[in-house]
């Protein structure tokens, strides 16, 4: 049987003045009818680049396909005409990407963008493309298939955004499906469901599904061949057991080696750090917070939420978005001021301070943030950056210098960096950065928000094992607020899991993981992908 | 990737412009300096045609138009210059202040800036001169007055954005006082549309001087070019040069400011880095 595509020698040219001249080089791989065919990889590693090509997107004029052939049936897209790779597109190939929020127009009904691939593609009248559109959403399991099409994208949750895309490239019944990392910025839980639908949808119409993604979960769930990718080269290939269970080549195994396992590591918490009688030194009661919503209303973003750590110890505090794990972060770190409760930390009534009061506890606790890229003045050098909180506190220019480098090697990055901007470094690079400018100020407790989450597993693996070695070193407590079980097994001691403001359930992270009790925390845990075949 | 000057200067018509700029530029300070005459001296008859015993001309007292295109680039541009400057300082101290804080600061700061937009500028700086008694530092001002409040907008979209930014919030856990994070951190990030709006505004400030003292509006004192434009326009058809010479002169400071903006938005946008 010939396959629906077929890759051979592919070469993906990069503009000079790039790190590497191919973004891909001598790619090879095809594609069958219902088959899945999952492409993995950190980031630069031309996934992405690679599925654009197919269809032609790739950003002109400085990226190109340098050589090689791209069939589909027999047609070789590298060589046809515009015009005859638009009839292709979303008619015989289509693709879906990650964040269906930017791929949507959002100026339009769902019901008016799916329509346009009909009319464009298809000679059916109105009422007839009503009456597909309404079966293609019932199959993607929408409720109430009418509403969505007469709802614009942001009346739309996450997920359903997701399922309507899946709808538009589903609706023509395409040969073959390129899907771009379509549950990266989805919940675990959404994500789950999603992927059902797609192996489903797929097995159903006998379609063939290219899926790019950079979690090995997601690739146990849904994949039958993996091609794995590292700086533009497939280094290992074959049927998805063989690649997840006996990796042959190092790279690959790196990279398993770095997904944390979603059991708790075992810890001593019998010794001094972290052991459950260690002295309180945040206490929180009863706080909460409402937001004003736009156009009436409200929102309890955290509700009676109520917490205790003690000096050495790890609270994770997971939940999906919209959770209220971030807004209680921000009061915690007092960006925001709660309407009730109380936050206590070290003995001292954070509340009660006056705005210069408060500025001079804030050393005590610190941050660091989500996103690497954000977190770092762009203008500021590392130097100016990292020893901030010291020059505030009007400290000598010697001893700024001499904190700096000690902190720069505690984080294990070249003491030169000091002298450079943020945007010469990678993302973990940066969020190494990070970590020195909020050790700096010797602060007792460390708030992590997502502050992995952007990461590649493999860099996730070396931040989180730099934060555990740190952690013991310098008997700091940490408050980690993460979105991923596998990282909160991975580095917590207690667990708080959080649902729509309120706390569901907390205990130590040995009870939580094996043994949760409430429904919610069940389902979180059953959402976790890959987590069969790689536990 | 190149630097900001070197995109700027790969722009052929931006580095003509800045060379013409920096001609005009040193023709304002050195000139007056270096040029034989005043222009206030009566030389010769009137209305000799240019490039004649004098490059361009006499007027309709019989003085130097030459000289006083010099000595008038030295007014126009003195007062563009301080009153832009003007505008831009206090355009963006309210833009900061009022995106940063938001809330009930913000609602006053803008309907305040509203209050000076509803006014129509040109108007606007008619009345404040004339009720100060027309004089460069009163031009200066009118100008200023009614040429801060696009600034303050554009200023605030900035903060507003800038303020939630995660560099901004660490900041404010490492307990920096608002003044640093206003100006050290938030600031230097939004230089970039500041300075094209600046570079937009001189041309703009040209363009009013100009206006007033074709108006009258002027100091009697000094020479302008528009003070030029005003007291030859009633020979447009006999002496043509009276206008056409400083109205030129006009032109192509505005043009060339212009252009310069254009290039330097270009220049600093980071999206269209190569």
């Amino acid at each position: 049987m010939t396959p629906v595509l077929e890759v051979t020698d592919l070469d993906i040219a990069l503009p000079g003045g790039a790190d590497r001249q191919y973004a891909v080089s001598g790619l090879n791989f095809d594609v069958h009818k219902g088959e899945t065919l999952c492409v993995i990889g950190e980031s630069g590693s031309g996934k992405s680049l690679t599925g654009k090509a197919i269809l032609r997107l790739l950003p002109k004029p400085h990226v190109r396909v340098a050589q090689g052939r791209i069939l589909f049936e027999g047609t070789d897209l590298v060589q046809i005409g515009d015009e005859s790779i638009r009839k292709i597109r979303g008619n015989a190939i289509s693709m879906i990407f990650q964040e269906p929020m930017t791929a949507l127009n959002p100026v339009l009904t769902i019901g008016r963008q799916i329509e346009e691939v009909l009319i464009e593609h298809t000679r059916m009248s109105r009422p007839e493309r009503w009456k597909r559109m309404r079966e293609i959403l019932t199959e993607t399991n929408l409720p109430d298939p009418e509403r969505i099409l007469n709802s614009y994208p942001h009346q739309l949750s996450g997920g359903q955004r997701q399922r309507a895309m899946i709808a538009m490239a589903l609706i023509l019944e395409p040969k073959l499906i390129i899907a771009d990392e379509p549950t990266t910025a989805l919940d675990v839980t959404t994500q789950a469901q999603i992927l059902r639908l797609m192996k489903q949808i797929q097995e159903r119409h006998g379609t063939g599904l290219l899926f790019i993604t950079h979690d090995f979960g997601v690739v146990s769930e849904i994949a039958d061949r993996v091609i794995v990718m590292e700086r533009g080269r497939a280094v290992e290939s074959g049927p998805v057991g063989d690649v997840l269970h006996a990796p042959k080549h190092p790279y690959t195994q790196s990279l398993m080696a770095a997904v944390p396992s979603l059991s708790p590591k075992p810890r001593n918490r019998t010794s001094g750090q972290g052991a459950p009688n260690a002295p309180t030194l945040v206490a929180v009661e009863n706080v909460s917070k409402t937001y004003p919503l736009m156009g009436g209303g409200s929102m309890k973003a955290v509700d009676n939420v109520s917490l205790r750590l003690g000096v050495g110890e790890t609270l994770g505090i997971v939940g999906e978005s919209g959770s209220g794990k971030s807004s209680l972060a921000r009061l915690l770190l007092r960006l925001s001021e709660p309407d009730e409760g109380t936050i206590r930390l070290d003995g001292t009534d954070l509340l009660a301070l006056n705005r210069s009061q408060l500025r001079s506890k804030r050393h005590l606790f610190q941050v660091v943030f989500q996103d690497p890229y954000g977190s770092l003045n762009p203008r500021w050098t590392v130097g100016r950056i990292i020893g901030e909180g010291l020059r505030l506190r009007n400290e000598p220019q010697r001893k700024v210098l001499e904190k700096s480098e000690a902190m720069i090697d505690l984080v294990g990055l070249d003491r030169k960096a000091l002298s450079r901007f943020p945007h010469e470094f990678s993302g973990g690079q940066r969020q190494r950065i990070a970590i020195a400018r909020a050790l700096i100020m010797d602060p007792k407790l460390l708030i992590a928000d997502e502050a992995v989450s952007a990461l590649d597993v493999s860099v996730q693996a070396q931040i989180l094992e730099l934060l555990d070695e740190i952690k013991k070193r310098l008997n700091l407590s940490m408050i980690f607020i993460t979105h991923d079980l596998r990282v909160a097994a991975n580095i917590c001691d207690t667990i708080m899991v959080m649902q729509s403001g309120r706390v569901v359930e907390s205990g130590p992270v040995e009870t939580i993981f094996k043994a949760p009790q409430q429904e919610y925390t069940q389902r979180l845990f059953a959402a976790v992908p890959g987590r069969l075949t790689t536990d | 990737m190149s630097t900001t000057a070197e995109r700027f200067f790969r722009n052929k018509t931006a580095a003509a412009a800045t060379l013409v700029i920096g001609l005009i530029a040193v023709v304002a300070v050195a000139g007056p300096f270096l040029y034989p005459h005043d222009p206030f001296a009566v030389l010769a008859k009137p209305f000799e045609p240019p490039f004649g015993t004098y490059p361009l001309g006499t007027d309709v007292l019989g003085r130097d138009v030459a000289a006083g295109l010099i000595y008038g680039a030295r007014t126009s541009l003195t007062i563009a210059l301080v009153a832009s400057l003007a505008a831009l300082l206090a355009g963006t101290l309210v833009g900061a202040v009022s995106g940063y804080y938001g809330g009930i600061v913000d609602d006053v700061l803008m309907r305040c800036t509203e209050f000076f937009q509803t006014i129509p500028t040109f108007l606007f700086a008619v009345v404040i001169v004339a009720v100060l008694t027309p004089s460069i530092t009163s031009i200066a001002i009118g100008v200023a007055f009614v040429s801060w409040p696009p600034v303050a907008r554009l200023v605030r979209a900035e903060f507003m954005s800038m303020r939630e930014r995660e560099f901004v919030r660490a900041a404010e856990c490492l307990g920096a006082p608002d003044r640093q994070i206003l100006f050290q951190h938030i600031l230097p990030n939004c230089l970039a549309p500041i300075i094209v709006m600046g570079s937009l505004m001189v041309a703009q400030a040209i363009l009013l001087e100009s206006a007033l003292s074709f108006l009258g509006l002027s100091d009697g004192s000094t020479f302008s070019w528009g003070y030029m434009i005003g007291a030859g326009r009633t020979f447009l058809r006999s002496a043509w040069w009276l206008c056409t010479i400083p109205g030129l002169a006009i032109l192509i400071t505005v043009l060339c400011i212009n252009i310069i903006g254009e290039a330097l938005n270009d220049a600093l946008n980071p999206l269209l880095k190569d």
